[in-house]
């Protein structure tokens, strides 16, 4: 476990930046959201959509463990025998959209009639190839192209006025088996979904796809929920991954966190040029809950999304045993606690005050030089450590040069006086004061929280920890905050309302404080 | 229940279908083929064979019966390897016979408007294992559960039916009920995969 | 766009058309009557594939007419169009036959798919009917390259008969070609009767000939499935019966008379529909029907959609004589 998350940690960051967040407001249902292919789409966090396929830091591995599924399971990719001349158009579909989306190292040439050279220099593939010939190519061309794209492909072939799914390259099937859908038509594969029908969505979906016209690609978001970072949640594993809905509802938060993702498809809708099959692309992306809260406005949004979708959706999407405890959970991780959520909601994380505002915060190592462009200067030092008196003296020094300067020497900011004699001195700054706060962490981010109270910004205050032996806790149950001798992950008794509460490594800036919440078993005894 | 009328389940093999008595011969007067393979499998052939053997005057016909299903089934695609376009199927029996006689006829490249499907009597339904791909027979509906010939999973089947293979699809039932011998950590069963 | 509210949040065709500015590269006579234009690109570059039995919408002198391509839809870098010249045409024909020469340049759509084989079919019987070979042509093309069985009865006037050269070739000398209507008929007969389940029907010409060979393929129990047919050529719908339509947003009434089209009326009381073909092909102009029964004469609309009646093609599509339609606009 630990050794998995490790491997992915430094392409996790860009997993969020690229993430296709699905929701565009904060109640889902079913509708018929295609929209053109190919337009970039920005997100609190960044941006997708930019290209019909995407490849991105997962491109190897995602491949390899197609290959090892297919290996296993011959019966995820099939292309029944009229689909050949579709299959073949796939192909080259593909390859024209690699090579488009990623010029530099993927190239496609014709080099005659039907022959064709494919390079993909990712994977070191050099390849001549004449259309339509399979020895040519050494392999079945979706099965070949399927090894190169991390889109799970999906042909179908239209004939009677209906939509038949008669081919395809499924490893990474969300609680469906391709093997056994292959030769339904469209609408009977959705059958069991429900609402689309009686609503009418899939016939209109239906209906758009039959008129699909080629050149125009189209696509559109789905989504559902996944325990662990497992693409393959196919019918055919489901004994396999169907415990770990009952096992999530007994981990710890912090476990949940990691555990739940948000799984989104993003999927392309292509009629092929000269086949006329239609390709669909279906393209998984995943997201632990602990990174998509660490994006404010998805937090809140997936948190309401959740906590408001009707039961049989739920059921539908095999959620309904744990997300109510994902919404509650993504509530409970905001940057600070759930009072201050309206506040904040849409702010990305990186404007709350200069400082990260998730997970725990980062403390310069040495004292920072002072600003000398202050109108004023206010060192405030909290408690009897030695440090925090040197580090006050060398603020002072320094400050004293550049401008009128106050030294306010603090004992701990419990103390009703300490803190009154904070707030007068803020109050007494004029507009431009240098704010420089050493101490202990839970008194500085106190002092800080008070600061940014009075209207100070971020270019105003510097900070400096000497130990993070302590923090303010702030209890989800009864909203008080507390200064403990405590570290993130550790147990305290809260003296609002008794509870034995847990430190989550979730802070908010505002606040100044870290979320607890009653620790395992406590809620529940 | 209520979403099967929207399922690939063909409406004549909702539950309660083969009770009812199939308006068949007002569909084949006013049909439009010029030879009628009326294939019958099993006891139905004695009751329902009968009164579908009234067959219109003026269209040639050929009978194909048994109480074999796969020998049915076999004869039905002979025939139709020898049959032309114009041809009508019309297809007699317990629905599960029905389900696997219209997925060998779709395979030979009968269209849909080409088949009348008339459920009697009762027999099994073919359930595919989604896990082991084994194909269990038995007398069972949509929410029924079967054990599996193949894995010995106890499979729900499930109201989707494949045209293909005329089979039920059928999963495990009780995946996510925790097991002693199964219950691994759940760190052994997350970030694994 | 009203075709889009009347599906939600869904275009009603796949989106916007896109346009190509393509080179005329060289000109021959395919018959009497028949020209066949080759375009490119001016850089020889490849051309947008294609579906057999695609048409080109060719925009000229004012007019928009969609002509079937005739040459290979895999990866192409040409395309070849094979266009009669129509007397009584509305013009679009006339133009490519009198004024357009080899370097000129052209305003073609991307290729739409309107008539594409049925990929599953065990085989295809393809009968052709003047210069309704066109997208016969297309087909035969990609039935080659992939291995498909085909079947081709071709009809044509002694001197008009385009690509018999293609057809021969294509077939290996097996298309069996016809110049008297009788013999025609009296072999298509012989030939609906003997072809193996998993055949799919194609045919391709005059209205009057598509009739009379689906009429013959009824006759001996091909079902609707199998039965594909797209109207073209030298034939105009008949003027049809006057009707009115009722606007819906302004509460206006036009009057529809018997040889103007409703999209035509629609335009000469300022009212701008999108539109594309004009030939009931390309689903351009489309239009939502709140009230009053359609009489569809279009190939774009789904048999279904026909059946609803919720929905109409401008440019072909009218009502019954005397009746109202009323129309969303």
């Amino acid at each position: 476990m630990n050794t998995a998350h490790a491997t992915t940690a430094v392409s996790k960051s860009r997993l969020v930046e690229n993430f296709p967040f699905p929701f565009t407001a904060d109640r889902y249902r079913y509708t018929t959201n295609v929209e053109p292919a190919a337009s970039t789409v920005a997100t609190a966090a960044g941006h997708w959509g930019g290209a019909v396929v995407d490849i991105d830091g997962e491109y190897r591995a995602e491949l390899d463990e197609r290959a090892a599924i297919l290996a296993a399971d011959p019966a995820r990719h099939v292309v029944l025998p009229h689909m050949r001349p579709a299959a073949w158009d796939a192909m080259l579909t593909l390859m024209r959209a690699l090579a488009q989306a990623y010029p530099d190292q993927m190239q496609l040439r014709s080099t005659g009639p039907d022959t064709w050279s494919w390079r993909n220099a990712i994977l070191g593939i050099e390849q001549s190839f004449r259309y339509g010939d399979e020895a040519s190519l050494g392999m079945e061309p979706l099965r070949y192209i399927a090894s190169q794209v991390q889109e799970d492909i999906v042909l179908l072939d239209q004939r009677g006025d209906a939509l038949y799914i008669d081919a395809g390259v499924v490893t990474f099937a969300a609680d469906w088996s391709f093997g056994f859908d292959v030769g339904m038509s469209f609408l009977e594969i959705h059958g069991p979904v429900p609402r689309i029908r009686k609503e009418g969505i899939i016939i209109r979906a239906h209906e758009f796809l039959k008129r699909l016209q080629p050149h125009q690609p189209y696509r559109r978001t789905n989504w559902t929920m996944t325990i662990g970072r497992r693409l393959d949640v196919s019918t055919e594993l489901y004994p396999e991954w169907g415990p770990d809905r009952e096992t999530i509802r007994t981990v710890d938060d912090a476990e949940f966190g990691r555990a739940v993702h948000l799984r989104v498809e993003v999927q392309h809708l292509i009629r092929l040029a000269d086949s006329g099959a239609l390709m669909f692309l279906i393209r998984t992306y995943l997201l632990p809950l602990d990174e998509l809260a660490t994006v404010e406005a998805w937090r809140v949004r997936t948190a309401e999304v959740l906590a408001e979708l009707p039961d049989d959706m739920a059921e539908y999407k095999g959620i309904g045993k744990y997300r109510n405890r994902a919404a509650q959970w993504l509530r409970d991780h905001g940057p600070h606690a759930a009072a201050d959520n309206d506040r904040n909601a849409d702010v990305p994380a990186d404007q709350h005050g200069g400082l990260p505002s998730w997970g725990l915060p980062h403390w310069p190592p040495y004292p920072p030089e002072v600003d000398t462009a202050g109108a004023a200067y206010l060192v405030v030092a909290i408690g009897a450590d030695v440090t925090t008196g040197r580090v006050a003296r060398d603020w002072v020094a320094a400050a004293s040069s550049a401008g009128p300067t106050r030294l306010l020497v603090l004992d701990t900011l419990t103390h009703d006086m300490d803190r009154t004699a904070l707030t007068g001195a803020l109050d007494e700054s004029i507009t431009g004061t240098r704010i420089l706060i050493v101490g202990g962490q839970g008194e500085v981010m106190w002092a800080l929280s008070v600061a940014r109270a009075k209207g100070a910004i971020a270019a105003e205050l510097t900070a400096y920890v000497v130990h993070t032996r302590d923090l303010l806790a702030y209890c989800a149950h009864c909203a008080q905050t507390t200064l403990c001798q405590a570290a993130p992950g550790d147990i305290v008794d809260c003296p609002g309302c008794g509870r034995r509460i847990e430190i989550h490594a979730h802070h908010s800036s505002v606040r100044g404080s870290f979320l607890a919440c009653a620790a395992a078993g406590e809620e529940s005894a | 229940m209520s979403q099967i009328i929207y399922s690939s389940v063909p409406a004549w093999a909702h539950p309660g279908a083969a009770g009812r008595e199939p308006s068949a011969f007002a569909e084949l007067a006013e049909s439009d083929g010029v030879t009628y393979l009326f294939v019958v499998v099993g006891g139905a052939a004695a009751d329902a064979g009968g009164p579908a053997l009234t067959i219109p005057g003026h269209v040639s016909s050929r009978l194909i019966t048994g109480t074999d299903t796969d020998g049915v089934l076999a004869q039905l695609c002979d025939a139709l390897d020898e049959s032309v376009v114009g041809v009508r199927v019309v297809l007699i029996g317990p629905v599960g016979a029905c389900l696997r006689l219209r997925a060998a006829a779709v395979n030979a490249g009968v269209e849909d408007d080409e088949i009348t499907v008339m459920p009697r009597g009762s027999g099994p339904v073919d359930v595919f294992c989604a896990h082991c791909r084994c194909i269990t027979p038995a007398v069972a509906a949509a929410d029924d559960i079967v054990k599996c010939a193949g894995c010995e999973r106890n499979l729900v089947v499930y109201y989707h039916v494949s045209r293909r293979m005329g089979s039920y699809l059928g999963f495990m039932v009780d995946a996510e009920v925790l097991r002693p011998d199964t219950n691994k950590t759940h760190a052994d069963q997350i970030g694994t995969g | 766009m009203t075709a889009a509210a009347a599906t939600g949040a869904v275009p009603a065709s796949g989106g916007e058309q896109l346009d190509l500015t393509l080179t005329v590269t060289a000109i021959t006579a395919a018959a009497q009557g028949i020209r066949t234009i080759t375009l490119a690109n001016a850089d020889g570059s490849l051309l947008p594939g294609f579906v057999p039995g695609s048409h080109l919408v060719v925009h000229i002198g004012g007019h928009a007419n969609a002509y079937s391509l005739v040459s290979d839809g895999t990866a192409p870098t040409e395309y070849r169009i094979s266009v009669l010249l129509v007397g009584n045409g509305r013009g679009g024909s006339r133009c490519l036959h009198r004024d357009v020469t080899t370097g000129d340049e052209l305003r073609v759509s991307t290729p739409r798919s309107a008539f594409a084989p049925i990929a599953r079919a065990r085989k295809h019987l393809l009968i052709a009917g003047g210069i309704g070979i066109t997208p016969i042509v297309s087909h035969l093309r990609a039935a080659r390259r992939w291995g498909r069985e085909t079947q081709v009865l071709y009809t044509f006037r002694p001197r008009n008969a385009a690509h018999l050269d293609d057809v021969r070739e294509l077939t290996d000398g097996a298309a069996e070609l016809f110049t008297c209507r009788t013999d025609f008929m009296t072999r298509l007969r012989v030939v609906l009767r003997s072809q193996p389940i998993g055949t799919h029907l194609y045919v391709c010409g005059p209205a009057g000939m598509i009739d009379d060979v689906l009429a013959a393929a009824v006759a001996v129990g091909w079902p609707p499935s199998r039965r594909h047919s797209e109207r073209f050529g030298a034939d105009v719908l008949d003027p049809g019966e006057p009707f009115r339509v009722r606007l819906t947003g302004t509460d206006r009434i036009l009057d529809v008379d018997s040889g103007i089209s409703l999209l035509d009326v629609l335009e000469q009381n300022g009212i701008s529909v999108p539109n594309q073909c004009r030939q009931g092909v390309c689903g351009e102009c489309r239009l939502d029907v709140c009230a009053g029964v359609p009489r569809h004469r279009d190939l774009f609309l789904s048999e279904q959609e026909k059946a609803d009646g919720t929905a109409i093609m401008a440019c072909v599509s009218r009502a019954q004589e005397g009746t109202t339609l009323e129309v969303s606009l």
